[in-house]
């Protein structure tokens, strides 16, 4: 394998990891309708509202598969509008980083450092993900294939551990309870949880085989969601329905419940190394596309100072909200965010996708059709 | 591979120093000299105010050191407050460490508490982040938890221990019912039904002592159920009435059954009064059923059990089948008034489904339950059931007949 490549298997499992930390977390879908025991339906049909809200970023990153989506918006939508875009799209992956910073933050401080201030532990978060923007987005991806490798096992075993505490039954009757509107609506709103398509459409470009976008989409969106659900009904099941759903971290509640006589117990410590280890990768690669993204909108070309600026405003905005917001708690506010990411994985693309169109004659030069020839 | 220059270096070296200062956890390191170790506590209420008691552990007390510090292995420290989180803040201003729970194995909240409403103090034992899920919740019967929260009369070396060990080597009895904060939570967000908690209670026991003369000494036991409807107490079950509730429930593991010894007249069995025989179930599976009977529901209990017959008071005959198919009969009758007496009085005492039945009729018919969810204890109350029981003795130990009947076939 070329060194300068990512082979499709690392792009799958870094999507699928990536999904499956926000199931380790607060987990909202167990909020969303129909909240009952019907939500793992809801796991399984949102991997087509995934698909579909992914199309039109999938439609481009096809179309130009030699750039990255940075660079065929810049081209789509000519030099200034297409800076305007790029800058907003830096915008919210910088919001995007203060809110998963603030959110492990969280649970640093809710499971090992109760004492700890926000500033140090964010502090710490953002120097490692400075370590891991310095190393470049391939390194990542090929040092994810062992990490992520190494947590999915974590998560299995803990998985396994816990089943004696599972109680099945807690999820009968099925889909009798629930009315079609309620799973769509349900389905559609854990979609918009799972938003990484952004991986593929700024990783893509450095793929080995950049034919095999597509499955590389459908293939990570089966593993990830099949995980999801196998994850949400250890968690109602031995938990409780109701109790899953107050709880804010009900994969930690459920580790927490692990215990075979006093030889093995309190091994929720894995679950947190597991969950950081993940997480971590995911602070890091966010802040490189917000990087990635005002350096092509401002034309800045000193890296360190951009760089810089950016972890100041992660530090600064991230010890703000870490001192006055706790995550999980506003389910409603919460919900109403997910349509933020919407906007920026399917709406503007969806507009980005119809000035394409326009202009498809023009640009046939940049798209892989005319590049084969 | 670019070398770094000295002042690089020396960065890095100091990025180094500094890292290993913060990340030697020191920040919010807790010494262990400063820490109350917690195995047990308990809540009660007096008044408004809510009274913990804390048995936390006394390193001078501790085995190796209690003989010659003379001292006790556990202390007792009781704090009083509004909320429980200000009897434990007003509880460090009398005693000298920060009190600490995650070793806490038991919750026992006086019966006072219980009767005035448990869901008021639920909240802390979801939130907090110190008491582990798996830690046992029982009610004092009939008493408040700081009264019975001192007595050790067993071997174990603090009160909070023998009450844990007590609990933890009599789940296989079925006599009780040793349900952890998760477990309790689990039924107690349910809208439907009611909860069965384990209880403690301070009870006399006659024991012997040196001059061979009876003596009376105080024991905890933690025999029956306390029954929760609508997050209050209604009711107590009593240990013959638990064995039946986890009957039902499917939680009866490997208890004794002590059952009617049938009489050895070689065709049918009658039964000699205050004879009894004992049972020691080793597998049980308990299936509920619920089906609609002329518009009406109707339970089905099947209980499939088989074990060993561990001892006879009166001689039988094992080697006539007959008399073995008797003794099953008679196990099966003695189950089914366990399970008989623990539904009527939940039924017609308490009015309250512990048993999840409502959660079976919910999944069984899902279209009848939106109907009749509202008027569930009505129909609890109501409710027809049959209990059908398959008992079958698989072992009978190291031998077949006693001596009295072995001499009594050959005469």
């Amino acid at each position: 394998m070329n060194n300068n490549t990512i082979s499709s298997r690392q792009m799958v499992i870094m999507l699928v990891m990536f999904r499956v930390t926000m199931s380790l977390s607060y987990f909202l879908s167990m909020d969303f309708p129909p909240s009952n025991q019907d939500n793992w339906i809801t796991i399984l049909f949102s991997s087509i509202y995934i698909i579909l809200f992914s199309l039109p970023l999938l439609f481009l990153t096809n179309k130009f598969s030699g750039f990255d989506m940075i660079e065929y918006f810049s081209i789509i939508l000519g030099k200034w509008v297409g800076k305007i875009v790029i800058i907003l799209y830096g915008i919210y992956f910088l919001t995007y980083t203060i809110y998963l910073v603030v959110l492990q933050n969280q649970l640093v401080a809710v499971s090992v450092l109760p004492r700890t201030i926000n500033l140090i532990t964010i502090s710490f978060i953002l120097v490692l993900a400075l370590y891991m923007l310095s190393k470049g987005i391939i390194l990542l991806f090929w040092s994810a294939e062992l990490i992520a490798s190494a947590a999915f096992g974590g998560i299995i075993i803990l998985i396994l551990l816990g089943l004696k505490n599972v109680d099945i039954m807690e999820l009968f009757p099925i889909l009798r309870d629930s009315s079609f509107k309620d799973l769509n609506k349900g389905s559609f709103l854990t979609s918009l949880i799972f938003v990484d398509i952004f991986l593929l459409t700024i990783g893509g470009k450095f793929l080995e085989d950049k034919k095999k976008i597509n499955k590389i989409l459908l293939k990570s969106v089966v593993y990830s969601q099949f995980t999801v659900t196998i994850i949400l009904i250890v968690i109602q099941t031995s938990v409780g329905l109701q109790q899953a759903s107050h709880a804010i971290y009900p994969f930690l509640l459920y580790t927490r419940l692990i215990k075979y006589s006093s030889i093995l117990e309190r091994i929720d410590l894995l679950y947190v190394i597991t969950w950081l280890s993940l997480h971590g990768g995911k602070v890091g690669l966010y802040l490189l596309f917000s990087l990635k993204c005002f350096k092509e909108g401002l034309n800045i070309k000193k890296n360190k100072l951009i760089t810089l600026c950016l972890m100041i405003i992660v530090l600064i905005v991230s010890n703000l909200l870490a001192n006055r917001v706790v995550l999980g708690i506003n389910i409603v506010l919460l919900t109403d965010m997910l349509y933020i990411p919407f906007i920026f994985t399917t709406i503007l693309p969806c507009f980005i996708s119809i000035v394409y169109f326009f202009r498809r004659k023009t640009l046939k030069k940049y798209t892989i059709e005319e590049r084969q020839l | 591979m670019k070398t770094l220059n000295k002042s690089k270096k020396r960065l890095l070296v100091f990025i180094i120093i500094i890292s290993n200062i913060f990340l030697t956890s020191c920040k919010s390191a807790k010494e262990i000299d400063t820490l109350g170790i917690v195995v047990a506590v308990g809540f009660d209420l007096d008044g408004e105010d809510v009274i913990i008691t804390n048995e936390v552990i006394n390193p001078m007390g501790s085995s190796t050191s209690q003989q010659s510090s003379g001292q006790e292995s556990t202390k007792f420290v009781i704090g009083q407050g509004k909320t429980i989180e200000e009897a434990i803040l007003n509880t460090s201003l009398t005693f000298d460490r920060e009190l600490y729970y995650p070793h806490a194995h038991t919750i026992i909240v006086g019966e006072d508490l219980v009767k005035d409403g448990f869901d008021g103090y639920i909240d802390m034992l979801s939130r907090d982040k110190q008491l582990r899920e798996t830690t046992f919740l029982m009610v004092a019967k009939g008493a408040k938890a700081y009264e019975i929260m001192g007595i050790n009369s067993g071997l174990s070396n603090s009160p909070g221990r023998y009450l844990h060990d007590i609990t933890q080597e009599n789940m296989e009895t079925g006599k009780q019912r040793p349900l952890d904060i998760n477990r309790f939570l689990k039924y107690f967000y349910r809208k439907s039904g009611g909860v069965v908690l384990g209880v403690v209670e301070k009870r006399d026991k006659k024991t012997a002592n040196k001059d061979g003369k009876a003596d009376t000494i105080e024991v905890l036991s933690v025999e029956g159920g306390v029954v929760l409807k609508e997050k209050k107490l209604v009711g107590y079950f009593t240990g013959e009435e638990m064995m039946g509730f986890n009957f039902i429930v499917g939680e009866f593991q490997r208890g004794p059954i002590v059952f009617q010894t049938p009489e050895d007249d070689k065709d049918k069995g009658n039964f000699k009064k205050n004879h009894y025989s004992t049972f020691k179930v080793f597998k049980n599976k308990t299936t509920l059923d619920m089906e609609l009977k002329k518009d009406k529901l109707h339970l089905f209990i099947d209980l499939k059990l088989r074990g060993a017959l561990k001892a006879t008071q009166e001689g039988v005959d094992l080697n006539n089948p007959n008399i073995v198919k008797e003794m099953e009969k008679s196990i099966e009758k003695e189950i089914k008034r366990k399970i008989a007496t623990t539904l009527e009085k939940a039924q017609n005492e308490f009015n309250v489904d512990t048993f999840s039945i409502a959660e079976l009729t919910h999944r069984k018919y899902p279209e009848l339950w939106k109907e009749i969810e509202d008027q569930w204890p009505e129909i609890f109350k109501d409710l027809d059931y049959t209990i059908r029981v398959d008992a079958s003795i698989n072992d009978v130990g190291f031998i077949n007949t006693t001596k009295k009947t072995r001499e009594s076939i050959y005469e």
